[in-house]
């Protein structure tokens, strides 16, 4: 049932990205273009395209945010709520589909800002014939001096990953925590973020005093000392996910539980 | 006795003691219902008398404040939305989505959808599968609403106030959809208060008022007792005395 979801909700996202995304990559090649030589504006078509390029950018992000806000609360807490809360599954998976779709459109929109910044320098950057055979090539040689770089970055994207997870969950929390109440929903929701987001900050400052106080700073000596900086940097990067899995648990039960319990759709 | 006689025994809707709160005011208070299967059963009050929030807790959108109700046996989750297929009293359609891509979502998720009848249904309405829901009139939403619910060969329907707000033409397509379409060995549940026009449809009547019910039997039981018809009943029970506070 969760591959059902999440055809439909890929679909909405495509039908929301489907222009943008083109459109990003587009606009940073014509900005490319429009550069001279030596990298300077060559008049107003480069400096209008300058401006284009950083407004497409913005609105990239401010899209992106905007569709993870609406996919959750016109989706699931107005009138479509009708649809989606009363198909055979559980509200567990429809919190689930939405936030994939999300961590889905996060990557693809991050792919699409970095290709957009090649895009944008490609008159400057002298690619090989073989550009991924190189980049393998320099990763093999960085790897087989530091084997643990692999590992080091496989867990800096899983961080990133679980961490934007945390975010987006974060934000379904605060909208659940906002639909309890039968008025002034936006401003309660909008409140409720802030405080949870402070809560949060306190806590991972309460956990690193905590975390000082029983030794780990010797305990990560001790691992830099053993296994070189890669395994502390990999120990680090370890704990720091487990910390955002702990968040991103804690957010999920708190919206499913509001939504199994005390949903209110009128 | 076999599983399928004891299941045809068994009510498929149990409501014993049910209580729905919001806030201080009780929409629903003490309910006490058994409704079988195979009956086309009106569920008659004015507004505000509980119908849309019994319905919602028999969809599962909502949680009882006190008491329970069992669907098949059991309680409102994954398996009894399964087996209902539910109206309710406003568009709940994506405005992204095209009609093909609701008929393809109701085949995705309900084992009991006829995509056929769908379709033919769709293009008796004059409606293609590129049509996007956000270019259709309010009219032809609600049709293609009720031509996908009515797809389905569920075990109950629960349909929210299905002729209200519509003309008189519109309200007899509607019901003429609802006959020809449903599951006859299931049980559909009409909440309305336009009783004239479902009257001569229904095999039994709920009468629910201020969220007690007050009135539970079959149709032509009532009529022969009563020596009235539904709708005289109806009034009768539910007169506003506005001197006196009473409710419209």
């Amino acid at each position: 049932m969760l591959r059902k979801l999440l055809k439909y909700e890929f679909r909405c996202m495509w039908r929301e990205f489907a222009i943008l995304w083109p459109a990003a990559l587009a606009v940073a090649f014509l900005t490319g273009c429009s550069l001279e030589d030596n990298g300077q504006s060559s008049g107003m078509f480069s400096v209008v395209m300058a401006m284009v390029f950083t407004g497409v950018m913005i609105a990239l992000f401010v899209i992106s945010v905007i569709f993870i806000i609406k996919r959750f609360n016109s989706g699931l807490l107005r009138d479509e709520g009708y649809l989606m809360f009363t198909l055979p599954v559980t509200t567990g998976k429809l919190v689930l589909s939405k936030l994939l779709t999300a961590l889905v459109m996060i990557i693809i929109t991050c792919v699409v800002g970095i290709a957009s910044m090649f895009l944008l320098w490609w008159k400057f950057i002298n690619l090989p014939q073989d550009l991924l055979g190189e980049i393998f090539r320099a990763i093999g040689i960085i790897t087989s001096e530091e084997p643990l770089l692999w590992l080091s970055m496989f867990q800096f994207c899983v961080m990133m990953l679980v961490w934007s997870a945390a975010s987006i969950l974060e934000i379904y929390a605060a909208i659940s925590i906002g639909h309890l109440f039968q008025r002034w929903r936006v401003i309660i929701s909008v409140i409720a973020y802030i405080v949870i987001s402070a809560i949060q900050t306190q806590l991972m400052a309460l956990i690193g005093n905590l975390a000082t106080l029983v030794g780990l700073g010797d305990f990560m000596r001790y691992i830099r000392i053993g296994g070189g900086e890669y395994a502390a940097a990999n120990t680090a990067f370890l704990m720091i996910i487990l910390l955002g899995l702990a968040f991103c648990v804690a957010y999920y039960v708190i919206t499913t539980l509001i939504l199994s319990k005390n949903l209110n759709l009128e | 006795m076999n599983e399928t006689a004891v299941t045809n025994h068994t009510p498929l809707i149990r409501c014993c003691g049910l209580v729905k709160s919001f806030g201080a005011k009780r929409a629903l208070d003490g309910v006490e219902l058994e409704i079988g299967r195979g009956r086309i059963v009106g569920l008659l009050g004015p507004n505000g008398s509980g119908k849309t929030t019994l319905i919602k807790l028999l969809c599962g959108l909502l949680q009882p404040s006190a008491g329970f109700l069992m669907i098949d046996g059991r309680e409102p989750g994954v398996h009894t939305k399964g087996i209902t297929s539910y109206l309710p009293d406003r568009m709940y359609f994506a405005d992204w989505m095209c009609s093909r891509d609701l008929v393809d979502l109701f085949a995705d998720f309900y084992s009991d959808f006829d995509r056929k009848k769908a379709t033919e249904m769709c293009s008796t309405l004059g409606i293609g599968p590129r049509d996007r829901i956000k270019s259709m009139s309010k009219g032809t939403k609600e049709k293609l609403q009720l031509a996908l619910v009515m797809s389905r060969a569920a075990q109950l329907y629960l349909l929210d106030e299905p002729i209200a707000g519509v003309d008189p033409a519109a309200r007899d397509f509607i019901l003429s959809t609802i006959l020809t379409n449903y599951n006859e060995n299931g049980t559909v549940l009409i909440s309305t208060h336009l009783i004239s026009d479902v009257e001569r449809t229904l095999d039994e009547a709920v009468f629910l008022k201020s969220g007690h019910v007050v009135r539970h039997e079959a149709v032509d039981e009532l009529r022969e007792r009563e020596g009235k018809s539904v709708d005289a009943l109806f009034r009768e029970i539910f007169r506003a005395h506005p001197m006196e506070g009473g409710e419209w």
